[in-house]
């Protein structure tokens, strides 16, 4: 089960345009907040104090947010739905919340990670292709796991592991069709280095139909 | 093996301008590894080349590669000692145009420092900045 983090939350009023912006240079991560049956909230996160927390926030994480400061703070468990990152700085543009009960039935997208190292892969050399790299699991939002594991070590070339062997608690349903293939052990690849071929013009689409036009025109000059 | 188009719709095209930011092909998509670029720019299908072999070199064909760009681009230049003039030049190589973020080669089925070797090697065939980078942020 994911852990809970406990953050502060401000209410955003200015959105869009250079607002997030200028947030962003005080520190703060631009939120939205969706609740079902209420109106969407706008909020900053506030990164002071649990900065490599922030840092390693993650999907499905579930956050104990506190929205607005002192006496009249209010207290929201809330799950990440979306984690925007800058792709060139790797910091947090935006993320998307929603409200939550810990009771409450949700979808969520869950990464495989793969646990040991195959036989086929320490003895005879192969390759472990990971397929398929999430699954869509339906729970209870306090029972969804940070990440599904699998044992690859008994894998030896040519094995494969499918959704079907996933091994989850009973009350976390999987959602992705059980015959996808999630982890296959590859033989090692015995290519040679493709010679150098001497490189070809490309053939240019329609240049046919000019060239077989062009003698026709000819006869007249 | 160098890179180019089987069929093309024309056979020269203008020099036309490099995206500021790549919207697509900017995450891992297929490997655990990856080579991101950090600059737009011009890589030619002898520099995809180039890199693709010091990666697999170094892997000694071990994992998988993918190559997640393309030269589609004609690049054509005029004859040395040529007067100004007469046309434009006869395409000479090809091209994949590439913005800030794209992300070149993935790897998978070796180790971190193995990847991260392989991919040091070949980002000094690189034209352009880059870095190398993994599926956990």
């Amino acid at each position: 089960m994911a852990e809970q983090l406990k953050l502060k939350a401000l209410p955003r009023e200015k959105s869009g345009g250079k607002n997030p912006r200028r947030l962003r240079r005080e520190g703060l991560i631009p939120a939205v907040l969706y609740h079902q049956g209420r109106p969407t909230l706008s909020l900053s996160l506030v990164k002071s104090g649990s900065e490599k927390a922030v840092s390693a926030l993650h999907e499905n994480q579930i956050l104990n947010l506190e929205i607005g400061g002192g006496d009249k703070a209010d207290v929201q468990l809330a799950i990440i739905k979306e984690i925007q990152v800058d792709r060139i700085k790797g910091g947090l543009l935006h993320i998307d919340l929603q409200a939550i009960a810990l009771d409450e039935k949700l979808t969520a997208t869950v990464p495989i990670v793969d646990r040991g190292e195959a036989v086929g892969v320490t003895r005879d050399g192969g390759i472990l292709e990971h397929v398929l790299r999430e699954i869509e699991i339906e729970c209870q939002a306090a029972l969804i796991p940070e990440e599904v594991a699998m044992d690859v070590s008994p894998l030896e070339i040519g094995d494969s592991l499918k959704v079907s062997d996933i091994r989850l608690p009973e009350e976390v349903k999987i959602l992705t069709e059980p015959e996808l293939i999630v982890f296959t052990v590859s033989p090692p690849r015995l290519e040679e280095e493709p010679v150098a071929e001497e490189a070809a013009a490309p053939e240019v689409i329609g240049a046919e139909a000019e060239e077989e036009e062009k003698p026709e025109a000819e006869p007249k000059e | 093996m160098v890179l180019m188009p089987k069929r093309v719709k024309f056979r020269k095209t203008q020099r036309g301008t490099i995206p500021t930011f790549a919207t697509r092909g900017a995450t891992l998509e297929f490997g655990e590894f990856g080579l991101q670029v950090l600059k737009g720019g011009w890589i030619s299908s002898t520099q995809i080349e180039a890199i693709r072999v010091a990666i697999t070199r170094h892997v000694k064909r071990k994992g998988k590669l993918w190559i997640r760009i393309f030269p589609h681009k004609p690049v054509s230049k005029k004859p040395p000692e040529t007067r100004m003039g007469k046309g434009k030049g006869n395409p000479e190589y090809w091209v994949a145009v590439v913005a800030p973020g794209q992300i070149l080669f993935e790897l998978e089925g070796v180790t971190l420092e193995q990847a991260r070797e392989a991919m040091r090697l070949g980002a000094f065939k690189m034209p352009l900045p880059c870095r190398f980078i993994t599926r956990h942020r």
